[in-house]
């Protein structure tokens, strides 16, 4: 879908993205967190063609979007963090300006008009002035223009800021719906619990490089190249480290005294052995699941891990 | 097939020419011109509109046009529209013409009733020696200084988003000037009309009237401003930029002031120093208007030695192309005053040279030279600026140094009696070579390494592979 190449992108005496590369697949809701300042809305706006990078590339459906800037932007929705709205038109016209903008011939016009302010449930508002919404309803109408057009692949950037929580639980429904609809998306937040809620992969970034991007079912689990398991028991199991020390193979991370999480292979045929291994031990096995952990002590600790470097020189595109 | 209206004209309609605000301004327009009428004459009446038209589209218009782009980005909007689908043709139109749609109505509506009045009056002759020549010069200088407001808020906006008013201020304020000068309110007495009288210009040696000069180099200059918004549009929709518009436009700017010279019979000389001036002024023009990014610069030099000269060509700033312009317009000067035979100077422009008293006739060719040194140096500064920590500020700064360097301490020299010295501020040659170019020369030699030094910093390292 969204494929970055050596993404290079520099202001004056300080690199904002070093050598970025990553692909976002299809229907994916990808969470693109890291600290102020680590690159996420120049990231944004260089893949909505909104700024030249200074080497590298973006591609959408293999279209290069600094090539043809145009082209992409018919396949692509943007929601930028400080976002307007021509507040002295009302919803209706709004929607039918973006309709008529983005090419919707006038006869399919009043369809995808009324098809975009259902989807984002403003169908109610369409003859009331934008200036006159609530925040939460201004955002679902920016929504709506951003994906009016169907585009493949949506950005948000903190599009959860200054909202209200049921607005944000309003907000996250809108875009697994639209994820469901095949829509790819990229969301930028700082509200981690809330990411966790609908995003599918998680995309770290810190001073402009890539930390981490995988799918977040798999990044709860992993710590470097291996994955934490947690193993329950039925009962109370009396010197329980010991004795997992003992099976050949685990290495245990901590431990309770009818709980443990423990360190094995991504492989799932070491997984079987290990859990084979557990129960020839005679251990009252309850449950053997891999860890999840939240989002925010993903974050952390992966945050944590990457040392801070000094700022970024600007060299030449490697 | 159904006609579609752009989209962004559409917009514009809907948000400024309400039924409302037509029929209201209509009303108020009708009485006004009435209650003029009752108390007066044809002849008042058909002032009063004169000088309404002239601040609605004048004074008004610019500050509409500039205002249609400076109030998308205030309120977030031009993200949005950036993104859109359309294309940078009607996004140029449907705010130009948009934009300013209430301002063309009550301005089209004076012009009526002063056509009305006009017809009552018998058609006087008014601003332009010809009652439908001053009609056309009003409209030609409207839309001109419609079209040069949006371009001096686009470039501004390509600098920063800040500043609202003054950008609005600014390009309201460039598009009243070019209005003014356009139709000619500026040199007619407004409350007089009946005793000026148009005066003469000439063009390749054959005399015309101002105003007729000004109908047709308006018109033209409408045409050129027109595309100077559309490509600046393209620029914000991130197309490439090719820069052979400006080349393009520098060559029509040369071949005006070569045709078009205050003095008749000038010769090679006569038409190859306004092109030189000429080339100047639009150098220090194109530069103030550049963004001056030192990434931008950066990213043209790597591509140029990568070889890929479609990019390298795309990232050359404007005012590096002018100056080349003014290195040959130099060339030709020297190469006409070589050629030139004794007495060949035009009586015009001797007279011209004379009244400055500072220009010697014997030293023409080093005079040019060192404008060529201290253009050089006002564009090292500008860099200089542009590349530190006040790069936001560097305009203001450099026009406040140029405004400095220029005028008090010329000033200050020539009235405490070191005419002698006037060398070190202006380029104006004497008898002395060291002492003309030496100073100049050292200026340029110590702000060059101090440039280098700036882009280092802001390139951090320079072209590192």
């Amino acid at each position: 879908m969204l494929r970055i190449e050596n993404l290079v992108f520099d202001y004056p005496g300080h690199r904002a993205l070093d050598d970025v590369s990553l692909e976002l697949a299809v229907g994916s809701i990808t969470a693109l967190v890291g600290p102020n300042g680590a690159g996420k809305s120049t990231l944004m706006r260089v893949c909505a063609a909104l700024d030249q990078p200074f080497s590298g590339a973006v591609y959408l459906d293999g279209l290069d979007v600094h090539e043809d800037p145009r082209g992409a932007h018919r396949r692509m929705g943007f929601l930028p963090d400080f976002f307007g709205l021509y507040d002295d038109l009302t919803v209706s016209q709004c929607l039918s300006f973006r309709a008529a903008s983005q090419g919707v011939p006038a006869a399919r016009r009043n369809a995808v008009v009324e098809s975009a302010a259902e989807r984002l449930e403003i169908a109610d508002r369409l003859d009331q002035k934008a200036g006159s919404l609530s925040r939460g309803l201004r955002q679902r109408l920016a929504i709506a223009q951003a994906v009016l057009h169907e585009p493949r692949f949506l950005m948000l950037d903190e599009p959860a800021a200054g909202l209200d929580p049921s607005a944000r639980i309003g907000l996250s429904g809108v875009l697994r719906a639209l994820a469901r609809d095949g829509m790819t998306i990229l969301v930028s937040s700082h509200i981690l619990a809330e990411l966790e809620d609908y995003s599918t992969h998680i995309l770290m970034l810190k001073q402009g490089r890539v930390v981490d991007h995988a799918p977040l079912t798999t990044m709860g689990a992993v710590t470097g190249r291996r994955i934490e398991i947690r193993l329950d028991f039925a009962r109370v199991v009396p010197d329980l480290r010991l004795r997992l020390i003992a099976v050949a193979g685990i290495e245990v991370v901590s431990c309770g005294i009818d709980e443990a999480i423990v360190m094995s292979d991504p492989n799932p045929a070491e997984r079987a052995a290990m859990l084979a291994a557990v129960l020839a031990a005679g251990l009252p096995l309850a449950s053997f699941s891999p860890e999840r952990r939240s989002l925010q002590d993903i974050y952390l600790a992966r945050m944590k891990a990457v040392a801070e470097r000094p700022p970024l020189r600007l060299v030449g595109p490697r | 097939m159904s006609l579609e209206l752009n989209p962004e004209f559409q917009r514009n309609l809907w948000l400024h020419l309400g039924w409302q605000r037509m029929m209201a301004a209509f009303i108020v327009g009708i009485t006004i011109a009435y209650a003029i009428f009752l108390v007066s004459d044809y002849d008042k009446v058909s002032y009063a509109a004169n000088l309404i038209s002239t601040m609605v589209l004048g004074m008004w218009g610019p500050r509409r046009a500039a205002d249609a782009l400076a109030e998308e980005v205030a309120g977030g909007t031009w993200e949005s529209q950036r993104m859109s689908g359309l294309s940078a043709w009607s996004m140029t139109w449907g705010k130009l013409v948009g934009g300013c749609s209430f301002v063309w109505y009550c301005g089209l509506l004076a012009l009526a009733i002063y056509i009305f009045a006009g017809i009552k009056l018998g058609f006087p002759a008014g601003r332009a020696g010809n009652f439908w020549l001053g009609i056309y010069l009003v409209l030609v200088g409207a839309c001109l200084a419609h079209a040069v407001a949006l371009a001096v808020a686009l470039v501004r906006l390509r600098k920063t988003v800040q500043y609202r008013r003054l950008t609005i201020t600014l390009a309201q304020t460039c598009g009243l000037v070019v209005f003014l000068a356009v139709s000619g309110v500026g040199t007619a007495p407004v409350l007089d009309e009946s005793s000026f009288s148009p005066g003469s210009g000439y063009v390749f040696d054959n005399a015309y009237s101002w105003p007729l000069i000004r109908a047709v180099l308006g018109s033209l200059f409408v045409l050129w401003a027109i595309v100077a918004v559309f490509r600046l549009m393209r620029s914000e929709l991130q197309y490439r930029a090719w820069p052979w518009l400006w080349s393009l436009f520098l060559l029509f700017c040369a071949a005006l002031a070569a045709a078009i010279a205050p003095w008749p019979g000038g010769g090679a000389v006569g038409a190859s120093l306004p092109v030189f001036v000429t080339m100047i002024a639009l150098t220090y023009l194109a530069a103030l208007a550049d963004r001056r990014d030192p990434i931008r610069y950066r990213s043209g030099l790597m591509a140029l030695r990568r070889g890929d000269l479609g990019r390298a060509v795309a990232e050359l700033p404007w005012w590096l192309i002018s100056y080349v312009a003014v290195v040959l317009a130099a060339a030709f000067c020297f190469s006409a005053l070589a050629t030139m035979g004794t007495g060949d100077w035009p009586s015009s422009l001797s007279e011209l040279l004379l009244r400055l008293q500072l220009l010697s006739f014997d030293h023409l060719t080093e005079t040019i030279l060192l404008v060529l040194l201290f253009m050089t140096r006002d564009l090292i500064v500008l860099l200089w600026l542009s590349f530190g920590s006040w790069r936001s500020r560097s305009d203001i700064t450099w026009l406040v140094y140029l405004a400095l360097i220029y005028w008090p301490i010329g000033i200050i020299l020539i009235f405490a009696g070191y005419v002698d010295f006037i060398t070190l501020v202006l380029p104006v040659a004497g008898e002395n070579v060291v002492w003309s170019f030496g100073p100049i020369v050292i200026q340029v030699t110590v702000l060059g390494v101090m440039l280098q030094q700036r882009w280092r910093q802001a390139t951090r390292g320079g072209l590192v592979a």
